[in-house]
């Protein structure tokens, strides 16, 4: 049995869990193609024309997997974190529904509910509603799911922890090598969505570009989650979104530990979460007196506009490197 | 200690009268208008909801005036609502303002109610009166709000009915006791009933969206007005009394989400926040109810709207219902709008001469 996995939204921070799920049940992978513009356009053609672009992203890819796959993976991430309070954006919780309100003629959505607050019960309910999907037992399913959680969590620490800034890099954008840093290089946050960091079309190779300029960049995924629990405590109150938390911790902890040359947010145009998380992260930047610039993707993106904008900062942060 | 709020249509009446019982004093800005908009716009984060664009504005107008204390209400996501008085907390702070902060959350209630007890120097048996009387009073204006509007396209003279209305309305303001806010609905009620032409059936439109665009009248452009006056009866799906009824009343909370959830499966399948799962369900709900047509009003970048946005679409497909979503945003381009409602008025009344 083939599953198709679309390569975007979740699949940048979860991937090795929906991997090693699949595989441990028997099944067969398909991800999506790298984003391109065939992708976009396709995704701008189905969704609403308000979301933002991530959802249209999503839309495309899983066009993208019409003739590819049995089955469509489309998760309703509610909760995986340990705090309870925490979920994800309205639009990924309504995803499913989205796609099939839009579009027709699609091999059956595989919409597996994961949220780990929920009781013992509905849990056990909603393995056997995808083992019977997946022509397995529910024990099994539940085996593969403990696994998997292993896999990931393991794959979570070496990026947070055991590889250098520049390994986990390498791993997250998928490439072999780096080019090489300058010997004093400056140290900038690029705070942002997985989906959006790491997606080379849709950030215009945003990080790319900065490691190319010689700076060296630093990634909410680099924090470990321990030092990202204690910077929450600076916010009056936790967000209600698991990217949005770990975006705004991990650009505390960033400021908060000193050395940071500059801080760049990256954002999708009508993005809802980020318009409480950039002004978060720029109160904090104000207060701390760390130069901030917002960079906004949306379905237009010209490469050269990005570029232009991101020169300019870093050229300014070398000045001002230089007058102190 | 003077309060400021926010407005969200009449909901300052209810409000005034439960602090004003309670000896509190208030600063109310006046009805939303250009200016305080433009506060709002100057200061809010880009890709903010129109409804917190409009808070800002408010709160910032009441600062500016001489409120000491902010009253907000909490939340508990995902949509962006319960994160507005700490943003609009960190943003008033951040130009300079200095002032009480009070959120209410809903999961700290009975902290809070202690909490204004020592505030006030009241006992607990004034805030409930004070409770109870403003219940009152919201429950009364959105009922004669909901019943001016459904009879407004039956009445001959409409230009004096908007003038009477507004009297009842002020008349409410005043009254300090059950019994008489009881009397003016009964009072108002007969007189629409006197003046309503009952030989006529004109197309019924069901308007639904989130809470704050439906309730403030100069978000949604005063819709149900404009509507109203081209000879269309509407019904407005969330009103502020009836969300306060299936939120805050856990009673009720059950079983209104288990009732919003079997109708809606198959289109939505979670609550995923905000008034999406309302959205979908009132318009299903209208749909059964025979209605003409749905109105859907989606405040910009609001993120549980897109998504029952999308939903409608297949819904006003297979139930063969013609369903029009509008994203109002801070342009208040009058004509823009009205030349699409008035559109979709005329096809609704093409269709309804046909059946």
């Amino acid at each position: 049995m083939k599953i198709g996995i679309p390569r975007t939204l979740t699949y940048y921070a979860y991937y090795p869990l929906w991997e090693s799920f699949f595989k441990e049940l028997g099944c067969d992978i398909v991800v999506s193609d790298k984003t391109s513009k065939v992708i976009l356009d396709d995704g701008v053609q189905y969704a609403v024309n308000d979301a933002c672009i991530p959802i249209k992203l999503f839309h495309g890819h899983v066009h993208n997997l019409k003739n590819k796959a049995d089955y469509i993976f489309v998760p309703r991430l509610m909760n995986y974190t340990e705090e309870k309070t925490v979920t994800y954006c309205p639009k990924f919780l309504g995803l499913a529904d989205m796609i099939r309100a839009s579009m027709d003629a699609l091999p059956p959505l595989l919409d597996i509910k994961i949220d780990m607050r929920e009781k013992r019960k509905y849990r056990r309910e909603e393995f056997e509603r995808v083992a019977a999907l997946l022509k397995t037992s529910p024990r099994k399913a539940m085996l593969a799911f403990q696994k998997a959680r292993l896999h990931l969590s393991r794959y979570n620490t070496m990026l947070s922890g055991k590889l250098s800034p520049d390994e986990a890099l390498k791993l997250l954008l998928d490439i072999h090598d780096l080019p090489a840093a300058s010997s004093d290089p400056l140290s900038l946050a690029v705070v942002g969505y997985p989906y959006l960091l790491y997606d080379e079309f849709i950030s215009a190779g945003l990080i790319k570009k900065l490691l190319d300029m010689g700076v060296r960049v630093l990634t909410p995924e680099m924090v470990p989650p321990r030092e990202l629990n204690k910077a929450a405590k600076a916010l009056p109150k936790d967000l209600f979104w698991t990217f949005s938390n770990q975006v705004v911790r991990s650009s505390i902890y960033y400021l908060q530990s000193g050395s940071l040359d500059g801080i760049i947010h990256v954002t999708a145009f009508g993005c809802g979460p980020d318009s409480m998380v950039d002004k978060l992260i720029e109160l904090e930047a104000k207060q701390r007196a760390v130069p901030f610039i917002c960079v906004s993707l949306d379905e237009h993106t010209g490469e050269a506009g990005v570029l232009t904008r991101l020169e300019a900062f870093v050229d300014m942060l070398e000045f001002r490197r230089d007058r102190k | 200690m003077k309060v400021a709020f926010p407005h969200m249509g009449r909901v300052c009446i209810p409000l005034k009268t439960l602090f004003d019982s309670l000896g509190v004093s208030v600063i109310i800005p006046p009805r939303n208008n250009d200016t305080i908009k433009n506060t709002g716009y100057k200061y809010s984060p880009e890709y903010s909801c129109l409804p917190f664009k409009m808070i800002l504005g408010n709160i910032l107008y009441s600062l500016e005036n001489g409120a000491d204390t902010v009253i907000m209400l909490g939340g508990s996501g995902p949509c962006r609502f319960g994160y507005f008085a700490y943003m609009l907390n960190l943003i008033a702070r951040d130009l300079g303002y200095r002032f009480k902060f009070i959120c209410l959350e809903p999961s700290s209630l009975l902290k809070n109610i202690v909490e204004f007890k020592r505030l006030l120097r009241c006992g607990y048996s004034d805030i409930y009166t004070a409770l109870v009387l403003g219940w009152e009073k919201l429950k009364t204006v959105d009922s004669l709000e909901a019943l001016y509007f459904k009879t407004l396209p039956y009445i001959s003279d409409k230009d004096s009915s908007k003038q009477e209305f507004e009297e009842v309305v002020a008349k409410l303001e005043q009254s300090s006791n059950i019994l008489s806010i009881n009397e003016i609905y009964r009072d108002y009620s007969d007189h629409l009933a006197v003046q309503r032409d009952i030989y006529k059936q004109f197309p019924r439109i069901g308007i639904v969206g989130d809470i704050y665009t439906l309730n403030e009248p100069y978000s949604n452009h005063n819709i149900e007005y404009l509507l109203g006056m081209k000879g269309i009866e509407t019904t407005r799906s969330v009103y502020t009394s009836t969300w306060v009824e299936t939120n805050a009343f856990f009673w009720k909370r059950k079983r209104f989400n288990k009732k919003m959830k079997d109708l809606s499966m198959g289109y939505l399948n979670d609550n995923i926040g905000g008034f999406a799962m309302e959205t979908v369900y009132h318009t299903l709900d209208f749909i059964n109810r025979d209605f003409d047509g749905i109105l859907h009003m989606v405040p910009i970048t609001c993120m549980p709207e897109i998504v029952s946005r999308q939903v409608l679409q297949r819904i006003s497909v297979e139930k063969k219902i013609p369903i029009m979503s509008i994203t109002v945003d801070e342009h208040n381009d009058c004509t823009g709008f009205e030349t699409r409602v008035e559109a979709f008025a005329e096809m609704l009344y093409m269709r309804h001469k046909k059946v």
